[in-house]
């Protein structure tokens, strides 16, 4: 699903260059859910958002569901985003201004989606994440958990075929925490997607099939 | 993000804004309202101007005199001045043969010759006329585009026709002041000649009797005019001259030309002036008076669009607070898979309604007080004598006076300069970097 090789990322600080990734080449099977370990600063964020398509390789090759995505032009890389990636962020960036239901539907508004079928697919999808009778409630209206939950139902909202997560959990206390993943865990399997996670919690990464970690940008092999 | 989704998302984003949009779209409204009543009030001046020229049909006439004639002095335009001094050594004549060449030419509809007196005034009971005595061919009414009102337009013998204004224009002796005369219609008029010749000391006097038949309808330039058969003028003529004469061999002294349509009027006035006659029409005027108002209209409209300019130099900064306010909205939306041209969309849509919802609320504005306008103008008028409401020309009551396509012109503008000055926000707001929107405090 995701083929890595020797990819680099660089950024240049004035003079200084950091190596954010220096040269990883990993292969990730289909509907594999993988967490992403390491310590800070070891390339972790990078790495999911390269193949998130929200940042470009600076040098290496990266296919993710067959498609070379380092050569996409910004519209490429948008429709990309659209059709095969769901993100979930630690801080959850609902709209403020949107209800939980509106957030949720917000992916589909740029994908087209008619309205009737899109607040059909959102209802669903929040009733999905324990969420039924919240679908008007506001952000500032809803705990942390409840609004990492919308986050979770707005990423799966368009059938992405990969869903990435960087630190989902990462500020929530360790019961919602466990809830979030529990549903991470039962999206990915009813919905047949790749999985690739951030996490500092070593209990949290526990419910994934796989860990990888880095270090200095790159991939560490056990 | 289909039409629809667009309209819904830039309502949405303008209402949580609320406040500053309409602070924003307030500066919008007052160069919007300042570009309505200041075009308005030049197209009303303008309006007014061109009232007192009269009608259209007045456009279509070209007055041609022989260059020699003392007519052309008074009343000749600047080339035909050119033309006159080309030709003074050897006048040419308003002949029979000159007519035909003239009626020759390409978009003429009529022509008129008319027999002027120009010896003698209209008296009315104890009261002097002032009004143009004009003798013309029976045809001649209808081919000038004049209409009766009351009466008959019948030229037979001791019968006359006469000007709408005609009946204002009588000054009583007696009393000191202008007669006040409801209608001449079945009156006598009489016409008093004067005549100086050579080989007597004293000038001799002749009196011309005449039944008013009809009173034309107001058509502006006829309007101080009275009409008697072309025959009976030349006959004054030749009392006052002394001796017989012979119009297609002496020429005319005035003949009317009208043409079909006013964009010929123009081409035949050259064609006649090349043919070296004096031609004038009030076309001339018109232009002159066009040109006038339509610079005065852009220095007006220049006002206001600098106003507008201030708005949006108000809009631009709007949307930069919005971009900052929302950049991790917008880092968001990219990660989501808007593209940029979504993104840009918004906000350019965002700029727009602000000019569109300033635009529509100043040319309310500016109607209003235009509407206003008029009722005090109207009101201040009214109190005071004729004399004043003169200056702005016989039945226009709109002092200020919108044009039709000012409304949506004004609209538009406003709309078009709120969409400019989202270029710049709204561009860069689409090429932020999606990590970096995304990470953005
Ligand atoms: N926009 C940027 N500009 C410059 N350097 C950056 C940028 N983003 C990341 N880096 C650097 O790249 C390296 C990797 O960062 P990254 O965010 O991937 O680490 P991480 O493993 O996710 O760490 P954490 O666990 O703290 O989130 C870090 O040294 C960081 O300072
Ligand atoms: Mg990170």
């Amino acid at each position: 699903m995701v083929a890595a090789r020797d990819l680099h990322r660089t950024y240049t600080m004035g003079r200084a260059e950091v190596h954010a990734l220096a040269g990883v080449t990993l292969d990730i099977a289909e509907g594999a859910f993988i967490a992403v370990m390491g310590p800070s600063g070891s390339g972790k964020s990078t790495l999911l958002n390269l193949i998130g398509g929200l940042d470009r390789a600076s040098v290496g090759s990266l296919r993710v569901a067959g498609q070379e995505i380092t050569t996409l032009d910004e519209n490429g890389l948008a429709f990309y985003r659209r059709r095969v990636c769901g993100f979930i962020f630690q801080s959850f960036n609902l709209v403020s201004s949107m209800t939980a239901l509106q957030n949720v539907e917000f992916p589909l508004v740029f994908a087209r989606v008619p309205r009737a079928e899109r607040t059909r697919r959102a209802r669903y999808l929040l009733d999905a994440v324990g969420l039924g009778d919240r679908v008007g409630h506001r952000p500032t209206e809803l705990s942390g958990g409840e609004q990492q939950r919308v986050a979770v139902a707005r990423a799966l909202a368009n059938s992405p075929r990969v869903l990435l997560a960087d630190e989902p959990t990462g500020n929530l206390d360790s019961h919602t925490g466990a809830e979030i993943m529990a549903l991470l865990g039962r999206a990915h399997q009813e919905a047949h997607l790749t999985l690739l996670m951030v996490t500092h919690d070593p209990g949290v990464a526990a419910h994934a099939q796989q860990i990888l970690r880095m270090r200095d940008g790159q991939i560490q092999i056990d | 993000m289909t039409f629809g989704d667009w309209l819904r998302t830039v309502w949405s984003n303008l209402n949580r804004m609320r406040g500053r949009v309409i602070l924003t779209a307030f500066g919008v409204v007052i160069g919007t309202t300042a570009v309505m009543v200041l075009v308005s009030l030049g197209a009303g001046l303008q309006r007014s101007a061109m009232g007192s020229l009269g009608g259209i049909s007045n456009l279509k006439r070209i007055n041609v005199t022989s260059a020699s004639s003392g007519y052309e002095v008074a009343m000749a335009a600047p080339s035909g001045k050119e033309a006159a001094a080309g030709s003074r050594n050897r006048p040419k004549l308003l002949t029979e043969a000159a007519l035909t060449e003239i009626r020759a030419l390409p978009g003429v509809a009529a022509v008129i010759p008319l027999e002027q007196f120009m010896g003698g005034n209209l008296r009315f009971r104890n009261a002097f006329g002032y009004a143009e005595i004009l003798g013309v061919t029976p045809e001649a009414l209808a081919q000038l585009d004049l209409t009766v009102e009351a009466g008959s337009a019948d030229l037979a013998r001791g019968q006359m026709v006469i000007g709408s204004q005609v009946k204002d224009n009588f000054w009583d002796e007696q009393k000191g002041r202008s007669m006040n005369i409801e209608t001449l219609l079945g009156e006598i008029l009489s016409i008093e000649g004067m005549r100086y010749l050579s080989d007597q000391p004293e000038p001799s006097t002749r009196t011309w009797r005449y039944n008013v038949v009809g009173v034309l309808a107001s058509s502006g330039q006829s309007d101080n005019q009275v009409f008697i058969s072309q025959r009976e003028v030349q006959g004054m003529n030749e009392w006052l001259a002394g001796r017989r004469i012979d119009r297609t061999r002496d020429g005319y002294e005035r003949v009317i030309v009208q043409a079909a349509d006013t964009d010929e009027v123009e081409a035949i006035q050259q064609s006649i002036r090349d043919m070296g006659f004096t031609a004038y029409s009030d076309l001339d005027a018109v232009r002159q008076l066009n040109t006038f108002f339509g610079v005065l209209q852009a220095v007006l409209g220049s006002i206001g669009a600098i106003a507008l300019l201030v708005a949006a130099l108000g809009i631009v900064n709007t949307l930069s607070m919005a971009i900052l306010e929302r950049t991790r909205e917008i880092g968001l939306m990219k990660a989501l898979g808007a593209r940029n041209h979504d993104v840009m969309l918004v906000f350019l849509g965002e700029a727009a309604c602000i000019g569109l919802l300033g635009g529509v609320l100043g040319v309310a504005i500016g109607w209003g007080i235009s509407s206003a306008a008029n009722v005090v103008i109207g009101s201040l008028l009214g109190q005071s004598n004729g004399a004043v409401s003169g200056i702005f020309g016989a039945g226009s009551t709109d002092f200020v006076y919108t044009p039709f396509w000012l409304p949506p012109f004004a609209i538009v503008f406003a709309t078009l300069i709120g969409l400019l000055s989202g270029v710049y926000p709204a561009l860069r707001a689409a090429t932020l970097d999606p990590l970096r929107a995304l990470k953005y405090e």
